[in-house]
């Protein structure tokens, strides 16, 4: 008899393989095969998953009660080392205080060479199926499941449990001779998706030749929606020759978890790098960019900067300040135009002494009231204008909303509704902080 | 409901009442507000336990929490937005507790637990209770979300202990809300305790106040409806996500098996 052995299995989109919580394993010694799916709900559901499957096929043949005392063993040890380490977080260290178990779904497949025989369990919504080559309709399938007629995949299936002698749900058995055709063992979303295409599922199957091949159907069928975003897994064992005396294994495909786990993390290091690496060519870039405009935005800053001296200087002339004063003022101006780029800063003091001259004798002017710093006056004036325009309407709703914060806090909840109708209603204020959350998404 | 998962992630916004109702005394010695705090801190607790893989968080839900009523009657505070991951990894404070759990074997145990707190409570008890606004101040961020994750609903959980004052502008906004693809759940905490979800307006007391809150809320989706009844709720046809009962919002979450 030949067995070709294959297995995929990947998570969720957009979630990573060492997220996945399915597991599945094989033995070619003992002829075993098994699969899990540990529910996500739980706690450490992946390595209850993995004890599951691993011991399950590690040994030819294991009592039921020792199968689940030792995978429960092995679980608690794991667990006990993570929750004992310092850094351990406070929903882990709770969920432990609290004795949360890990849950998990299971079918597990042996293989009997001398009888000629395979007997299978299952528990939970994983699922067995077995297509006879000679199959006609899908009706002519094996399905083994504890799942009951009429069979619908929820967030509650049966389950193994880690802790205590729970598990909910009862197996359910089955066992036939050994004959032509393909076992298939399969997690809840492709056994979903499995019952639904029937025929047209098994043709699907059987064309995969390798992981990416799996990738892309599930990439395909979850976004055409016939398969649900869930962490899927399948064993695929076809036989062929039953007859034949003996078992050989031939062109076995199974791929491995941590593996791929392992090539993924390397994908995304790979990735951070370069985009690390672009962001700090762009960041040079900009760098670059900002020393160009700095430079020529010093020139101009500078005479903003005189602009608003003068203008305060103005005032001064108006609130009676001494020159003396004002000549202080631009001393100050130039001490602070120190601290930039001592390049800039240089540039700035040579052209704030020469400001110095020019702006004493604008303040002469100023005094004398000629028409020419009438102009620069009427100038920045334009500015100002503009900008109480636009404030205006802030001003005036802070004013109603004044009057009606007046309003409101006089008005008790027992007013009765008719008043309230009569005020107007004013939008709510929304925060900077609004913008904040936006970019979180 | 679709299944919630990183890439495609829910999105829940807790619209509070800080208002002068919320000082009203409720049960244990507890105010209004002291109540509704520890219900959004239990909940965003039990989202972490329902997305966590042990170690590691998932974020596979956005959370706001928004408050109205505390600081002025015009003014909405963000108390606080993240996604579930951040929540667990910085909670305000964490408190330890004692709790009493099954021991496995028919008795109790008592455990420590760590209790992390994410809101304290808070009200100003000069302030009316403009859950309008609340719900206004929704619109754009459910709008923003729904544009970045194109298909998913967004649930908006008004949590009051008042009836609102500005209830046109509170019914508009809902139903704006409740329009497009998005979910609103009212919970009442001044209510008498309800024992299912209404179906029709008689079964909340009667009143003017109340039809605000029946009118504003959403039906239960059917997806969600097993959920419910998993969990022991009798949900009748044309059940509105009404409610007294805190504990109910987890119910609405699928994060997948």
């Amino acid at each position: 008899m030949e067995l070709t052995v294959k297995g995929y299995i990947t998570s969720k989109k957009s979630e990573l393989f060492s997220d996945c919580a399915d597991r599945y394993a094989y033995n070619k010694h003992h002829h075993k095969f098994s699969i899990s799916d540990g529910v996500s709900k739980s706690f450490f559901p992946k390595f209850w998953a993995e004890y599951l499957v691993e011991e399950f096929v590690s040994r030819e043949k294991i009592e039921d009660e020792t199968f689940l005392l030792e995978c429960q063993e092995k679980w608690l040890k794991t667990i006990t080392e993570i929750v004992n380490k310092p850094t351990v977080k406070w929903f882990t260290q709770n969920a432990f205080n609290k004795k949360s178990p890990a849950l998990a779904t299971f079918v597990g497949l042996q293989f009997f060479e001398k009888e000629k025989k395979w007997e299978a369990s299952a528990l939970g919504d994983s699922f067995l199926f077995f297509v006879p080559k000679k199959m006609k309709t899908f009706e002519d399938c094996i399905i083994l499941s504890s799942k009951k007629e009429p069979i619908i995949f929820d967030n509650f299936p049966d389950y193994f449990s880690s802790i205590g002698e729970k598990f909910k749900g009862e197996r359910e058995n089955e066992s036939g001779n050994l004959q032509d055709g393909t076992f298939y063992l399969m997690t809840d979303a492709l056994a979903e998706w499995f019952i639904n295409e029937k025929e047209n599922a098994i043709g699907k199957v059987d064309v995969w030749q390798n992981q990416k091949d799996f990738e892309h159907f599930i990439d395909e069928e979850r976004q055409t929606e016939k398969l649900g975003n869930d962490d899927s897994a399948i064993l695929i064992i076809n036989v062929d020759k039953a007859s034949e005396s003996g078992i050989k294994y031939t062109g076995n495909t199974v791929s491995d978890i941590y593996q791929l786990s392992e090539k993924q993390n390397i994908e995304i290091s790979k990735r951070e790098f370069e985009i690390a690496q672009k962001k700090e060519i762009e960041k040079k870039e900009l760098q670059r960019i900002e020393e160009e405009e700095n430079s020529k935005v010093g020139e101009n800053e500078i005479s903003e900067e005189l602009e608003l001296v003068v203008e305060k200087e103005l005032v001064n002339v108006d609130n009676n300040e001494t020159e003396e004063e004002t000549v202080n003022n631009l001393k100050e101006t130039e001490s602070t135009s120190k601290n930039d780029n001592p390049e800039v800063s240089k540039e700035k003091t040579e052209m704030n002494l020469e400001a110095k001259k020019d702006t004493k004798g604008l303040l002469q002017k100023v005094g004398d009231g000629l028409v020419k710093v009438g102009i620069f006056i009427t100038g920045s004036d334009t500015t100002n204008e503009k900008e109480t325009k636009e404030i205006e309407p802030k001003q005036e709703n802070s004013e109603s909303n004044k009057v009606e914060k007046k309003e409101d806090s006089n008005t008790s909840k027992t007013e009765p509704i008719k008043d309230i109708k009569q005020e107007p209603i004013p939008k709510a204020k929304e925060s900077k902080q609004s913008k904040n959350i936006t970019d979180k998404f | 409901m679709q299944v919630f998962t990183t890439q495609n992630p829910g999105y829940i916004i807790f619209v509070l009442d800080q208002s002068c109702s919320m000082g009203q005394p409720y049960c244990n010695g507890q105010s209004l507000s002291e109540f509704a705090s520890l219900f959004i801190n239990r909940t965003i607790n039990e989202l972490i336990n329902s997305n966590m893989n042990g170690e590691h968080v998932y974020d596979r839900i956005f959370i706001s929490i928004i408050g109205y009523g505390a600081n002025n009657d015009l003014y909405i505070d963000e108390i606080r937005s993240d996604y579930l991951s951040e929540f667990a990894d910085t909670p305000l404070r964490i408190e330890k507790i004692k709790k009493k759990v099954s021991d496995g074997g028919g008795g109790l145990v008592e455990i420590e637990e760590q209790m992390p707190i994410f809101i304290d409570p808070t009200y100003n008890k000069r302030n009316v209770t403009n859950s309008g606004k609340g719900m206004e101040y929704c619109i754009n961020l459910i709008n923003q979300f729904q544009r970045k994750h194109i298909g998913s609903t967004p649930i908006i959980n008004h949590i009051t202990g008042g009836y609102p004052i500005d209830f046109e502008n509170f019914i508009l906004h809902s139903r704006n809300i409740k329009d497009k693809n998005r979910i609103v759940i009212n919970t009442l905490l001044s209510q008498n305790s309800l024992n299912e979800f209404p179906n029709i307006l008689d079964t909340l007391e009667s009143g003017f106040q109340e039809s605000i809150f029946y009118e504003s809320s959403s039906y239960i989706p059917k997806n969600s409806k097993n959920s419910f009844n998993k969990f022991g709720f009798n949900i009748k046809k044309n059940a509105k996500l009404v409610t007294t009962n805190i504990n109910s919002i987890c119910m609405l979450f699928d994060f997948g098996s």
